[in-house]
């Protein structure tokens, strides 16, 4: 028996959970989307501000919705990357602080292995396993063969998909952060607009995004020039249908060539409800089963901190107390975090 | 009963601890960008040199800013986490009243970065001029006229020696209710440098989006009548023109003023500023300006002049300028279509 409190703040939502053997006693998520939305992008300085703002209000509704006291805690797992550098300095100094003072094991944890382990509140993972991490600062395939066993098969070259939405969104006057309005744009719209997959990088399964909104930036440019009028609906569906198509083309590559049993997806773009749909369709019928995470493990959360932590706890991986963060940390380089 | 000292709001760590209002310990060195991995190993370190467990504790004191953004973050979250899960009492100094001299006033000066500081005016620990932040220009001024005051802080920036105060025995000598904290969970460090500030955003400048035409289109009209630029003018600046850009004035959501320029190889021009009526004499002018001289700054190509024209009745526009040290160059007849005459503007920057 075993209970973990987790810290996340790598982004822009300052979340603290608490787990007690897997079950999830709270789950406390402090959003900052209201604040953002005004710049029409997170701004890391002011999320830092308020990642230290919140952070001690969160830690204190989280016990007292857990009902739990600081001593009943066995462990502190903590997102030590990657992420906003000055967001990830204020968790991990939370983090350390309780794990000195109860002389607790401080977990260091990497955010998309999270994401990742959402799923596991929803389902079992059966390897090898597929992973689609799909999200405002990440884009890559990833393939498990055991538990955190994680190996980069695939990745953007450039831009994220979530961040492609986002200035696509931007370009088309849609409301911060892009994912949501877009999809909902492209249920209404047909594919009518001429985009089409930038010219594709160098591996397999890697993919390029940066291209694809350089080419709605120009187009939609071009037709206000002209005085013509962008149908939104039929640009979101048009972008989006190439967008999804990208990343489903490289995954079923891999599903196909790595024999996965199974595929999970992971990260805030897991939302969108077409990429949902064509993972699930395209999968119909075949040996391959789909984790789908709830939508409260598509954005940032804890809990998903916490179900790293307790695999880590059991493994007995835990980092000193000189811990640092790292903002690009790589996930099949979650091992090392030791300073040198 | 023991407190816990904590600053790491400028270049060093350092981690104090004191018994009755007397330091006993203290830790203290130079660990810029490394406060993160080292000061809660430091606290623990001093725990166990002490034979310290947490119930030992019973206030912590904590210097709030200005500073370092993450350096002050850091000591500020710790202390908050640990007032937090024992708690006790949360005290927090300013990180420039720290750095006086006890028995005279003394000018608290830290460099805040682009030829500015943060300085704060103290007498025994009352304040003589709040923490604010000024130009060093401003600072060395101020210092001239009064030589009876202490300059105190790590001044070398400044080309001043600075005294080194005993800043751990200030903190010591902080637990007071000048500087306790009401609300330590909800408690957040001061940052001075811009506009956020009591949890609501003042004016903020960014890059103009498609989605402001609307809000800009209409400052223009009220600002410049029959003169004014059309979207499709507008829309060119934003999207296409290779040289030009724009910045928007954002009060609370809202679009309250635009600066539309160029740079071209040595110099930068103006080709419209327009603050919506309702908000002008609030600095926002100023702030667009400002950002003009960041852009310019951050060019590789070297700019040396911000030019501009303006009519020669809007004697408003000629007086903001003129702050704005620009000067009168040469009249360039009948320059606008109703035949009335420019001024042609130049700084040097």
């Amino acid at each position: 028996m075993a209970k973990i409190l987790a810290i996340e703040s790598s982004c822009d939502e300052t979340a603290v959970a608490i787990t007690d053997d897997g079950k999830l006693l709270a789950n406390v998520v402090a959003t900052q989307i209201a604040v953002h939305e005004k710049f029409g992008g997170v701004m890391p300085e002011i999320a830092s501000r308020l990642h230290t703002e919140n952070i001690t209000v969160c830690l204190t509704q989280a016990l007292d919705e857990a009902k739990v006291k600081m001593e009943d805690i066995d462990a502190i797992a903590v997102t030590r990357g990657p992420g906003l550098i000055g967001c990830l300095h204020v968790g991990l100094q939370a983090a350390k602080t309780l794990a000195m003072l109860y002389d607790k094991p401080l977990i260091p944890v990497h955010h998309l292995a999270g994401h990742i382990y959402a799923n596991e509140y929803v389902g079992q993972f059966e390897f090898p396993l597929l992973c689609v991490v799909v999200s405002g600062g990440n884009t890559e395939l990833v393939v498990m063969r055991d538990e955190m066993d994680f190996e980069i098969i695939g990745e953007t070259k450039d831009d994220a998909i979530g961040e492609c939405y986002d200035k696509v969104a931007r370009v088309l006057g849609l409301p911060y952060p892009g994912g949501l309005p877009i999809d909902q744009h492209a249920k209404l719209g047909k594919h009518t607009y001429q985009l089409r997959e930038p010219d594709s990088p160098a591996g397999k399964y890697d993919v390029s995004y940066s291209g694809l909104k350089t080419q709605v930036i120009n187009l939609v440019n071009s037709l206000k020039q002209k005085g013509t009028p962008v149908n939104i609906d039929d640009m979101a569906r048009s972008f989006q249908d190439v967008a999804v198509g990208m990343i489903m083309d490289r995954a079923l590559k891999a599903i196909h060539d790595f024999k996965a049993k199974q595929v999970v997806l992971a990260g805030g773009v897991s939302a969108n409800s077409y990429l949902r749909e064509q993972m699930s369709k395209a999968l119909e019928g075949s040996d391959t089963k789909i984790i789908i995470p709830p939508l409260w493990c598509t954005t940032d959360n804890a809990a998903m901190i916490a179900k790293v932590g307790e695999h880590l706890y059991k493994k007995g991986i835990f980092a000193d107390l000189d811990l640092g963060v790292d903002p690009n940390w790589k996930i099949d380089h979650w091992m090392d975090f030791k300073n040198e | 009963m023991y407190a816990l000292l904590l600053d790491s709001s400028d270049k060093n760590l350092t981690v104090g601890l004191s018994c009755d209002g007397k330091v006993i310990d203290v830790i203290s060195y130079e660990a810029w960008q490394k406060q993160s991995e080292f000061m809660i190993q430091e606290i623990k370190n001093l725990m166990v040199k002490h034979n310290l467990t947490r119930n030992d504790f019973n206030a912590v004191v904590c210097s709030k800013g200005p500073g370092s953004y993450t350096g002050v973050r850091i000591a500020m979250t710790i202390a908050k986490t640990i007032v937090f899960a024992l708690n006790i009492p949360l005290y927090l100094v300013s990180s420039l009243e720290v750095l006086a001299n006890f028995e005279k006033p003394s000018i608290c000066l830290m460099n805040a970065r682009g030829k500015r500081s943060y300085m704060g005016v103290y007498e025994k620990g009352n304040v003589l001029m709040a923490d604010c932040i000024k130009e060093n220009s401003d600072v060395l001024a101020y210092i001239a006229q009064h030589p009876e005051y202490v300059v105190c802080g790590d001044t070398g920036y400044l080309g001043v020696e600075g005294f080194t105060s005993d800043l751990v025995s200030i903190m010591a000598n902080s637990l007071d209710d000048k500087h306790q904290e009401e609300e330590p969970l909800g408690a957040k460090p001061i940052y001075l440098k811009d506009n956020y500030d009591e949890g609501h955003f003042k004016t903020i400048v960014r890059k103009m989006l498609p989605s402001d035409m609307d809000a800009v289109m209409a400052i223009e009209k009220e600002c410049f009548g029959a003169e004014a630029y059309s979207e499709k003018q507008i829309a060119y600046d934003l999207n296409e023109n290779p040289v030009s850009a724009i910045y928007c004035a954002v009060v609370d959501h809202e679009v309250v003023g635009f600066i539309d320029f160029m740079i071209t190889f040595d110099s930068a021009s103006i080709t419209q500023i327009a603050v919506k009526e309702s908000f002008r004499k609030k600095g926002i002018g100023n702030l667009l300006i400002g950002q003009l001289i960041k852009d310019c700054e951050s060019k590789e190509d070297h700019v040396d002049f911000l030019t501009l024209e303006v009519r020669k009745s809007n004697l408003t526009a000629q007086s903001f300028y003129k702050k704005h040290k620009f000067q009168n160059i040469t009249v360039k007849k009948n320059y606008y279509s109703d035949g009335e005459d420019a001024i042609y503007l130049v700084r040097s920057l």
